[in-house]
């Protein structure tokens, strides 16, 4: 069956021998696609009469509403008076006002921008490609919207670290967003994007790729890659160190700042944010600092890469054999290791390289830069003495419960499907000895399975973060429906983040109480019989 | 931990060390789940199908660092899911970063992936033992759709109806299924 799940199986089947390739050869970057080259249309520039001029065919129209918020979730709400729209500029493709960066702070701790277009020193969206009926007027974003704000860490003396991009924007600023969205103002949606939207698909040349950040105040310069792989430099706006990229989107585009586009894919909306590392694969291929240190985010030439590759290739089939594919993810002997190695130097000696030098010029294979210039929260070292506290749990009766039920838990419907099956009703609580004030710091819990094939499919086993201020002292109350035909022994284990490294803004293992960063709160378990 | 964990937890150890066919057994096995999951989480089929994608490329980035004290598969591949729709719900959309990362594209979903995401949200634990147990009619067209993963289309001209029969037997036997699960 070629279906969704088919094809991410497949891709990520193919990832996995990729990786083990990596691993058994040398380290290897992905090699990014030559493409043919497309037209270059964005140019970075400071706002002049010029801009300013090419603008004025938009006229003022009604601004575009705040969205619902809370100050004290996720990354809370724009703190009054702490919004800036920085001096960057970048033309557009199809003219009309130039797009700009807003920086703003929140309630949370967060530094966020907000990306748009920029009429008479306002930030905004566009009544073109369908949104705002068209009324190709700009319509001012306020600094409190809720919609298309990208958010990360903020350091000790108030200095942001955050990248970005966001594939497949539209012209007139899309601050619908896909999901949860505060603001409709229509628009379209990226052509053969499909998912039921109402929304008409964009028409040609309407929708951009967008690269952004604030590399920090000792961040002096980018290298960037143009479409069709023209490099420029460009030098960061100064304190902040903030870079904005605006670039046309299509499937050529797509394909050479994602290196996946082909026939059978499309490139979707989409965003990352957070951390000190410009997105990879993207357009920044290096940041320059201060003290001349830089942060090399480009790949190896494609045709090394090319060569690499068939090398290696002609190496497995020399050292194990024609059925090498077979073979290869094994561990090798130390005899066929050397053989390899002494193919390498071969290799690297016919491309006018030392192995040392082949090694860096393939690169590692995911690059991080480091927080240059951030300065961390003066903050006492926390212990788990400071903060553990017993853990208390609640075990309720036995019985038929679905999605909704009348049981008041605080987690009324975690682990359940819709309809009622036995379910062991569990709450756990404990009293939070330190406070939550910001987004880089959180309780977290993981619930620890007794095991059995079966019963994980319950959903019995889970983890979770939390996202919102916490009061020292206040009572955190956790619930949980586990399956009644999963007996065993279920421990539940309990964290805190101090805060969290800007380096590492994605807790993609998962929450794990007492690892990675967070410190041990305490642990308690309850038995299903 | 049980002797499925531990098997589990060896099949992430062989994923870490690229065996592509550790990975594929971990997916088939824990895509239902995770699916589950993800569609309570977003009441949202293609937005669920999105996270799930994402928490597997996560946890195929995250298989070096998985410790089998960590708790069982399944409890890290749904707390993956979880912190990914945490990030998802900061950036109002689901997270592709680890995608990215990896080099798979972001793709779209048809109406007939939609089909798929109910089917593999019933695929419940067990399920398939109990497929002895239903009338023949619905039991052809139960496993040559969710068992052999064949396609409307294909499983009509096999049984000689229109797709639209195959799809109602598909339903109610999967409906039936649920249920007789229910009461065990």
């Amino acid at each position: 069956m070629n279906d969704y799940f088919s094809n991410v199986k497949q891709g990520l089947g193919d990832a996995v021998e990729r990786q083990a390739h990596l691993r058994w050869y040398a380290r290897l970057w992905r090699a990014p696609r030559a493409r043919p080259l497309v037209v270059v249309v964005a140019t970075l520039v400071i706002a002049t009469p010029a801009v300013a001029a090419v603008s004025g065919w938009f006229s003022p129209g009604k601004p575009n509403p705040p969205g619902p918020v809370s100050p004290v979730t996720l990354y809370g709400v724009v703190k009054p008076g702490h919004s800036r729209l920085l001096q960057l500029r970048v033309a557009d493709e199809q003219g009309g006002p130039p797009w700009g960066l807003r920086v703003v702070r929140t309630t949370r701790g967060d530094t966020c921008v907000q990306i748009g277009r920029v009429e008479a020193g306002q930030l905004g969206s566009l009544g073109i490609d369908d949104a705002w009926h068209n009324d190709r007027e700009f319509h001012a974003i306020s600094p409190d919207a809720r919609a298309d704000i990208h958010c990360g860490s903020t350091d000790a003396v108030g200095h942001g670290f955050l990248n970005g991009a966001i594939d497949g924007e539209t012209a007139s600023v899309d601050l619908g967003g896909d999901w949860q969205s505060a603001i409709k103002i229509g628009g379209c949606q990226l052509s053969g994007f499909g998912g039921g939207s109402s929304r008409p698909d964009c028409p040609a040349g309407a929708n951009r790729i967008i690269f952004y950040g604030l590399l920090g105040p000792d961040a002096v310069s980018i290298t960037y890659r143009n479409p069709g792989g023209r490099l420029s430099t460009q030098r960061l706006l100064r304190g902040v160190g903030a870079y904005l990229l605006v670039f046309p989107y299509n499937a050529k585009t797509c394909a050479e700042y994602t290196h996946s586009w082909d026939s059978s894919h499309s490139c979707n909306t989409s965003t990352e944010g957070g951390g000190p590392t410009p997105p990879v694969p993207g357009a920044v291929v290096k940041v320059t600092y201060t003290d001349g240190r830089s942060c090399n985010l480009s790949g190896p030439s494609p045709r090394l890469v090319s060569r690499y590759r068939a090398f290696t290739r002609k190496a497995a089939r020399e050292l194990l054999g024609s059925d090498y594919r077979k073979r290869e993810h094994r561990p090798i002997s130390a005899k066929l290791r050397a053989e390899f190695e002494r193919l390498l130097v071969q290799f690297a000696a016919g491309q006018h390289l030392t192995v040392t030098q082949l090694n860096h010029e393939l690169g590692p294979i995911a690059p991080q830069c480091p927080a240059v210039g951030w300065v961390a929260p003066k903050e006492p070292k926390i212990t788990t003495a400071d903060v553990a506290t017993p853990i208390h749990i609640k075990t309720l009766p036995t019985g038929s419960y679905g999605c909704p039920n009348k049981l008041k838990l605080p987690d009324a419907c975690s682990g359940l499907g819709g309809l009622a099956t036995r379910e062991v009703p569990v709450e756990w609580s404990f009293k939070a000895r330190r406070a939550v004030t910001n987004s880089r710091s959180w309780y977290e819990y993981s619930v620890r399975d007794p095991g059995g094939r079966d019963c994980d499919e319950q959903g019995a086993g889970s983890s979770y973060s939390t996202f919102h201020n916490i009061r020292a002292g206040q009572l955190l109350r956790f619930s949980q429906f586990f399956a009644a035909g999963c007996p065993g022994t279920y421990e539940i284990t309990v964290g805190y983040m101090p805060y969290a490294s800007p380096a590492n803004p994605d807790n993609g293992g998962g929450a794990d109480p007492g690892h990675d960063g967070t410190i041990l709160v305490g642990s308690a378990s309850f038995t299903i019989h | 931990m049980s002797a499925a964990d531990d098997h589990d937890a060896e099949l992430v150890a062989r994923v870490a060390r690229g065996d592509r066919g550790a990975f594929e057994q971990i997916y088939d096995r824990y895509l239902p789940l995770v699916l589950r999951w993800s569609l309570r989480e977003t009441g949202n089929r293609e937005l669920a199908a999105d996270l799930a994608a994402e928490a597997f490329a996560a946890a195929l980035i995250a298989a070096p660092r998985y410790r089998a004290s960590k708790g069982a598969v399944g409890t890290w591949l749904l707390g993956i899911a979880r912190n990914k729709l945490r990030e998802s719900r900061r950036h109002h959309r689901i997270e592709d970063s680890a995608r990215r990362r990896i080099g798979l594209d972001r793709t779209e979903l048809t109406d007939a992936d939609l089909e798929r995401v109910d089917e593999l949200v019933s695929l419940e634990a067990g399920i398939v033992d109990l497929l002895d147990a239903l009338p023949p009619v619905l039991r052809e067209a139960v496993a040559q759709r969710v068992i052999e993963e064949r396609s409307y289309e294909e499983i009509a001209v096999d049984l000689r109806c229109s797709e639209s029969v195959v799809r109602q037997r598909v339903s109610r036997g999967l409906r039936t299924l649920r249920s007789q699960l229910e009461e065990r």
